[in-house]
């Protein structure tokens, strides 16, 4: 993600639009990616990037520059797209099932052509489908984003060893399911 | 370093390059004569390394911004027919200036004299208490000599005269 200039933000803050359009153009790319892996789905991802904005732009003004900009987007991507996952899981268990038609019905084309996705993008969602969505934030942060430990601990607001020990956690966990697909292709 | 500890390695520090030399060298040492170390690291290479390698995805569809600022958009206008509204309920202080500090005053002058009132009436509420409290303690004292307490003073006597 790229840095944003400190005058952007807190042109932002005064409700300049062309500043919050800098700084979504800057940011959306991980949010957006961040919250398809967390919640593997890209309709999800897709509601899940807007309500990220729309909190982003509401609480600008809170902003207190005390905090690294990139962190608190990071936390507010991953904390937002952890709740949508629960909340849909929590949705899903009461419906009985989940139709993944209706995902793609009435979106515009590109959400049509993000679903026609790669055998690698198909290995990615597969070993992430394993997870829970702790385990998944810390695996994207860090295998995707390329976070050190110190920024998924800012970002998740935890410390250093239960990074390391999420981390731990979520690696057994795909060596698990990739020692699995292994032995459902033989 | 035993396998438990270079297998915790492995699956965090190690693989993240988060460890010193000293502590790297140590588990390089352990997984030149270990095997299933040795095999373990590159199972890990294999299923958690390569699949996310590249692997930042698509990015987002352009059709999010026009739908945030759409939604941003929708926001500020309904906060602007808040205010409006606001505004309209609040237009009395639009009057001219001479009106609205007649009605202020009589405003402020009705709570005052109200205020006043009510402070009175309490003072006579308390005043009668008073003088209740005082004429029923003079009544307890003085026993059957007041004519207020005729029935307990009567009861007394038909007692004393049933027992005597």
């Amino acid at each position: 993600m790229e840095d944003i200039p400190r005058d952007i933000i807190e042109r932002a803050v005064k409700g300049e639009m062309a500043a919050f359009e800098q700084i979504y153009r800057a940011t959306s790319d991980f949010v957006y990616r961040t919250a398809l892996r967390i919640l593997n789905n890209s309709a999800d991802a897709d509601d899940a990037t807007q309500d990220i904005f729309m909190k982003i732009y509401d609480n600008l003004k809170n902003f207190q520059f005390r905090a690294n900009f990139k962190t608190w987007v990071y936390r507010i991507t991953v904390n937002t797209a952890i709740n949508t996952y629960k909340r849909n899981l929590r949705q899903i268990s009461r419906r009985g099932d989940y139709d993944t038609a209706i995902e793609t019905a009435g979106h515009p084309p590109e959400v049509i052509q993000a679903a026609k996705i790669t055998d690698s993008e198909k290995i990615i969602s597969s070993l992430l489908d394993a997870l829970t969505a702790e385990h998944r934030a810390v695996i994207v942060l860090r295998e995707i984003e390329g976070l050190s430990y110190e920024d998924i601990a800012q970002s998740l607001k935890i410390n250093l060893n239960t990074v390391r020990s999420r981390l731990k956690r979520a690696r057994e966990a795909l060596l698990e399911q990739s020692k699995k697909a292994v032995q459902n292709e033989l | 370093m035993n396998c438990k500890k270079v297998r915790e390695l492995l699956l965090t520090d190690y693989l993240d390059k988060q460890t010193g030399l000293e502590l790297r060298t140590e588990v390089e040492e352990h997984l030149k004569i270990c095997p299933e170390c040795r095999r373990l690291e590159d199972e890990i290479r294999r299923a958690i390394v390569l699949p996310f390698k590249d692997a930042k995805g698509p990015q987002a569809p352009h059709y999010l911004w026009l739908n945030i600022k759409e939604r941003i958009a929708e926001r500020e206008s309904s906060k602007r027919s808040l205010l409006d509204w606001l505004r309209e309920k609040l237009q009395v202080f639009s009057l001219p200036a001479p009106a609205l500090t007649f009605a202020s005053t009589m405003v402020i002058l009705l709570a005052v004299f109200g205020l006043i009132a009510k402070q009175n009436m309490d003072k006579n509420q308390i005043g009668d208490y008073f003088s209740q409290q005082i004429s029923f303690y003079s009544v307890l004292n003085n026993g059957s000599e007041n004519g207020d307490n005729k029935e307990s003073a009567d009861l007394g006597s038909t007692v004393e005269k049933y027992l005597f």
